[in-house]
């Protein structure tokens, strides 16, 4: 019971924010109760006829009937076709807004939450369900109108045999066929054949959804391997290590097999309901048109009545099915609607105060015995680590893979929050300061930097108000300049193809450059650099720290890099290891202690190029 | 006009294709079609039927008995009719979807097996997307909507002609208002398609831009630089006016298609309607039909307009499959990389390959004028450690590619042991090389077959072993929870590993060494890795490659030091070549290279004059 009111308050949000939306979009619960009307029409003006025809009226009595049924069907019909087109609008704009809100809801959430291994599952629970169901907002509303559709014709079919319901429970003669019997049983029938659809279709939708969802399973293996060979990049090691047997017998041979059978059972489960619905049908069937055929046969009703009553018998029979065939799927809309406002009700885990920072100000962050693991981790990513850097100070920060320099650079920019200890600003623990504010310190260029297929220009602003001049400076700076001038829309230009038909690709390389356009453009007071080189050529590279350098002067700047040559234009240097901050101070100190990391790594490295 | 490209495409030949397809496939169905089809045109007919039966019945005075019979028939019939007609549709649904499904594994094959040049070319990308429509679009895709559509056109079609047949003892001046009014209602599809296409393709882009911000805000990789340079405000102002474009275009469809199609549809049912009633109740009251017949003759025309409404609609649908059929075959046409030479390339043995050669390869990309290669000669012998070196753009990894011939030369040639590769069977060419690529895919399958490409129990034990223990894995492997059995791939295994880039590079190499191929080719494999793997990979080098031919691609110059042969590569050539000594000696650009990356590696340097 209590499910059932967390059910249906969770369908009144889902309408609610639809209503908000595109309201046409409700009206599609009307599209099959409107729908069931015409039928009705018809039956209803061809048995007037009918009867005024065995009268033998005048066509002018006739005339008045015609014109009544043709403007009616013509109304309904005109109704039902906008309301269709205005529904169909309405479902893209409200699956728009589901893509919408997602994406604000995204958007406001901290680095740590959207991370989250929770928060990625909720997000593939919604995708794959758009991917194979719909929207969840419209899905309740083709079901509804199914349903009320299936209703709304039974009762107008109810309404339609009331004559009839006042016959055939009286005794109306001799023998079975005029006693009151006949009447009962046959209402009866129908009791328990209704009620036994009902409980089919209930049962067998629930099997239909289970395999059905056992067969998308299959088919997400097989889409994930053809989207992989989509991206022509697999395509150099799917022909050098012939792949192809491999992949085509784990992406295929499943689905060929399994997929099919399921398929077979899925199709036979369905045959089998319309199998049991149509003999069910048959039996009631009988009873009414017999009890139908024998009031009319011994003139208990007139030819009309008769007409009506089994036309709207017919629409009994669609109604029903109509009904069974969507009361199972009722509950099946809210694992969508449930997956929607997941999403869209996560909360950032941590906000920032309110305090704001004076990016001209002095900078000066320490961090002060603060450890950190990844959520779901065992071993700690850093440990104890205390360090101070002022403004204005180059910090090189080096070690092996996995020692913890990235984690590092992640809690300083506040993606994380410390487990332990603490990180200050100017004296000030970091989380007091307003995260916008607090961001604005760091120009980041990070090991993984993402650029998007948005404009170029946009994309070195981050931001719609893009300085031209700034970003072509910039972009020289940089080493991206000559490409510019080869970019058909210059600064206008789309990155990629996933936006844009006539956007353009670049190299690693070439991105990597804007990325750093993009670091160099805000301008912050601290830069921050996790392998930007990785990609480059050595020439690059020195044109690169080159430029950093003269663009660093005066500010705070971190640099990580495996290349570590660029410790040496660095007043200080972090050594890592195992999530420890092992040594710390300037190359010249740090290289004559051999029996430490640095004298290590160092080594390792610079021997090959004395 | 722009239509006219597509309707070159011929019908005839697609239309054989796809049912070609289904007879090999699922060669029954043709006989649940025509099975199917009799069932689909009785029931309408016998609904007509019903009424006028039991009200000539009534008439008739019939004995209840002969009407008990009558009934018992009638009921029977509908169940059977009603049972038939779902029950055939649900195996031609089943049968559908497979052949939707084979075609699916079609192109997956196809995808793997194509000419490597024409997968990663624009135009082939271009073909691929269009040819997807076929199979990738879900139940509406051609491959799998046209067997639904033939079957409807030919019930509709032979139901249309049974129909009319009936109507034509009527007044023909019914029939042909009947035909008027279908040819109005038909035009008013045609006008409703044109405004619907018109309304896609204006709000594609929109809507591709809206699905592309929701995945970029929900990706944690992309969250990082969202949140540092809050991006927040750019890409809601983005989203929101991709979704103003998308709602206005939307609205104007639904404005156009009311006023247009919906309007046009209706006056053209309130026309055949009005024909309807009016020759129906003349005929009657002229004598020529009783008014049961009346009845019966109303449910035909009802039925006769809903037969015709199908036809064209469904006309439509083929169309649309055979054009989508035309774009998937185009795809299917294009040139295999199996359509090398037939000359078997060298086994698996190592004797096999004695020189490789380049003869005044030059290459360009299709659609550019600038070569990336330009008259490129070299002879390397069995077992030479080659180092490519040069800057970003260079060509080295394009000369890499056609040496694995994914590219032919556009001028020149490229010989193995004398004779042009493009006389090798390619399949076994690529047997040659074992290739380290700076973009890589790892299936969702286990770790170990990730390596060995082969299925489980296929596998070389000990092979598989050692390739792991020279890449530096083995005990990382086996140390897993489920050791060299662990799944891969988050995506698709819930329980699959995640590896850090370093892992993934050494994966990376245990494959190539797996593969044990003649030629060894590693592109970049240092750029993630720190100074002390970067050293490690150094020293084990000799070991992996002894009995190799090899190339070694990267940025950092040190890399040179363990191979004979070093190629310096600049505008689009071999500018320098030699050993490092003599490229030294030769004070060029090798050299100018070499000193700018080792610059602040030695002792006295200080780096702030640069």
């Amino acid at each position: 019971m209590k499910k059932l009111i967390a059910n249906i308050r969770l369908f009144w949000r889902g309408m609610r924010v639809t209503f908000k939306t595109a309201p046409a979009a409700l009206l599609t619960v009307l599209n099959q109760p409107i729908n069931a009307i015409s039928p009705f029409v018809n039956i209803y003006f061809s048995s007037l006829i009918l009867e005024q025809l065995t009268g033998k009226a005048a066509f002018e009595q006739i005339l008045p009937n015609i014109l009544w049924a043709v403007g009616l069907n013509s109304i309904l019909y005109f109704i039902t076709n906008s309301l269709g087109a205005s529904n169909q609008q309405a479902w893209r704009r409200v699956y728009v807004e589901e893509h919408q809100s997602v994406a604000k809801a995204m958007l406001v959430l901290d680095y740590e939450t959207l991370e989250d291994t929770e928060t990625q599952k909720k997000s593939a629970d919604l995708l794959n369900h758009w991917h194979h169901k719909g929207s969840p907002l419209n899905g309740p509303l083709f079901d509804l109108s199914n349903l009320l559709g299936g209703v709304f014709t039974c009762v107008m079919a109810i309404i339609f045999i009331k004559p009839l319901l006042g016959i055939i429970f009286k005794k109306t003669g001799d023998g079975f066929l005029n006693s009151p019997w006949l009447g009962i049983s046959v209402c009866a029938f129908i009791a328990a054949g209704v009620g036994f659809v009902l409980f089919m279709s209930n049962r067998m939708s629930k099997r239909w959804f289970k395999l059905h969802e056992r067969y998308l399973e299959l088919e997400g293996i097989f889409h994930y391997y053809a989207n992989m060979l989509e991206d022509h990049k697999s395509g150099k090691e799917v022909r050098i290590y012939a792949q192809h047997d491999l992949i085509e017998h784990h992406a295929t041979d499943k689905l060929m097999h399994e997929g099919v059978a399921l398929q077979r059972k899925l199709g036979s489960a369905q045959s089998l309901s319309s199998a049991t619905l149509a003999i069910i049908g048959a039996i009631l069937g009988f009873g009414v048109y017999l009890l139908i055929g024998v009031k009319g046969l011994f003139g208990f009703i007139g030819v009309g009545a008769v007409v009506r009553c089994m036309g709207s018998f017919l629409q009994v029979v669609n109604g029903l099915m109509q009904i069974g065939s969507n009361v199972g799927r009722l509950d099946a809309f809210i694992p969508g609607l449930r997956y929607f406002f997941d999403v869209v009700d996560l909360m950032p885990k941590h906000t920032g105060g309110n305090q704001s920072i004076n990016p001209d100000g002095e900078i000066d962050i320490e961090f002060r015995d603060v450890s950190f693991k990844y959520p779901g981790q065992e071993d700690y990513a850093l440990r104890h680590v205390s360090f101070h850097l002022q403004g204005g100070k180059h910090l090189a920060i080096v070690g092996e893979n996995g020692s913890g320099k990235t984690t590092f650079i992640k809690l300083l920019c506040r993606l994380y929050d410390p487990m332990e200890g603490e990180i200050l600003l100017n004296g000030v623990n970091i989380r007091e300061y307003d995260e916008d504010s607090y961001r604005r310190l760091f120009g980041v260029v990070f090991q993984d930097y993402q650029l998007f297929a948005l404009p170029l220009g946009e994309n070195i602003a981050a931001g719609k108000d893009v300085d031209e001049e700034r970003i072509l400076l910039c972009l020289d700076e940089s080493g991206f300049g000559l490409r510019l001038e080869k970019m058909p829309d210059g600064l206008g230009t789309w990155l990629y193809r996933e936006c844009d038909k006539d956007g353009v690709e670049v190299s690693g390389g070439e991105a990597q450059k804007l990325a750093l356009a993009r670091a160099l453009y805000k301008d912050a007071p601290v830069i921050v650099l996790d392998e930007p080189t990785a990609a480059l050529d050595p020439l690059a590279e020195a044109a690169v720290y080159a430029g950093f350098n003269r663009f660093a002067e005066g500010k705070a700047a971190i640099y990580i890099s495996h290349r570590l040559s660029s410790c040496r234009f660095c007043e200080t240097v972090a050594v890592f290891e195992a999530g420890e901050l092992v040594q710390y101070g300037g190359h010249e100190d740090l290289i004559v202690n051999e029996d430490g990391k640095y004298y290590e790594l160092w080594n390792a490295q610079a021997k090959y190029y004395v | 006009m722009p239509k006219k490209k597509d309707d070159r495409i011929a019908m005839r030949p697609n239309l054989r294709y796809m049912l070609g397809n289904w007879r090999k496939w699922d060669g029954k169905s043709f006989w649940v079609i025509a099975a199917c089809i009799p069932a689909q045109i009785a029931l309408p007919a016998l609904t007509a039927l019903i009424p006028k039966l039991m009200l000539d019945a009534i008439n008739g005075a019939w004995a209840p008995g002969k009407l008990i019979a009558l009934v018992a028939v009638l009921s029977s019939l509908i169940a059977f009719l009603s049972w038939i007609e779902p029950n055939l549709s649900e195996k031609l649904r089943v049968s559908a979807q497979l052949a939707r499904m084979n075609y699916r594994i079609l192109a997956l094959r196809k995808i793997m097996r194509i000419d490597y040049e024409t997968l990663e070319s624009l135009e082939g990308r271009e073909k691929l997307e269009k040819a997807k429509d076929f199979c990738f679009g879900g139940r509406w895709s051609g491959g799998e909507d046209f067997y639904d559509a033939v079957r409807q056109f030919l019930a509709s079609g032979i139901g249309l002609l049974t129909f009319a047949g009936l109507l034509t003892q009527l007044n023909p001046l019914l029939l042909l208002i009947i035909i008027i009014g279908c040819v109005a209602e038909v035009g008013a599809n045609i006008i409703g398609n044109r405004f619907m296409h018109k309304m896609r393709k204006d709000s594609n882009q929109a809507f591709m831009r809206i699905e592309y911000m929701y995945r970029s805000t929900k990706e944690a990789e992309k969250g990082k630089d969202v949140r540092l340079y809050n991006m927040r405000p750019w890409f809601l102002r983005i989203m929101q006016s991709a979704v103003d474009v998308h709602n206005k275009v939307l609205g104007k469809f639904v404005r156009q298609l009311i006023g247009g199609a919906v309007s046009l549809r209706t006056i053209a049912t309130l026309a055949r309607e009005a024909a309807a009633y009016f020759f129906l109740v003349r005929a009657v009251l002229a004598g020529d039909i009783t008014p049961a017949d009346f009845l019966f003759f109303f449910g035909i025309v009802t039925g006769f307009s809903a037969w015709l409404m199908t036809v064209t609609r469904q006309y439509g649908n083929i169309e649309r499959c055979y054009r989508e059929c035309q774009r998937f075959r185009d795809y299917m046409d294009l040139p295999d990389c199996t359509q090398g030479g037939s000359l078997p390339c060298l086994g698996q043995g190592h004797d096999g390959l004695k020189t490789i050669e380049f003869r005044n390869v030059s290459f360009t990309y299709k659609g550019s004028d600038e070569p990336v290669l330009h008259n490129v000669s070299f002879t390397i012998n069995k077992g030479e450690k080659i180092a490519i070196v040069g800057e970003n753009g260079a060509g080295k990894t394009t000369l890499i590619k056609l040496l694995c011939g994914f590219y032919p030369p556009t001028e020149g040639q490229i010989l193995v042991n004398g004779v042009d590769i493009r006389e090798y069977d390619r399949e076994s060419y690529y047997k040659l090389f074992g290739a380290v690529f700076q973009d890589f895919t790892f299936l969702p399958v286990t770790v170990a077959q990730n390596v060995t490409i082969t299925e489980k129990g296929a596998e070389d034990t000990a092979r598989l072993e050692e390739s792991l223990r020279k890449a530096g894995l083995l005990d990382k492997m086996r140390a897993l929870p489920d050791g060299l059995e662990s799944p891969m791939v988050k995506d698709v295994w819930e329980r699959a590993v995640n590896f850090s880039g370093g892992e993934r590079q050494r994966l990376l190499l245990a494959r190539a060494l797996y593969k044990d191929a003649p030629v060894l080719i590693l592109d970049e494999p240092t750029a993630a890795l720190d100074p002390i793997a970067e050293n490690r990979l150094y020293q084990q080098y000799a070991e992996f490659s002894h009995d190799k031919t090899s190339f070694f691609i990267s940025h950092r110059i040190a890399s040179t030091r363990f191979c004979g042969r070093i190629f310096y590569m600049a505008n689009a050539h071999i500018a320098e070549e030699g050993t490092h000594e003599e490229l030294l000696a030769l004070q060029g650009a090798y050299y100018k290279m070499f000193e700018t990356q080792s610059y602040y590696y030695r002792k006295n340097t200080v780096g702030e004059d640069e």
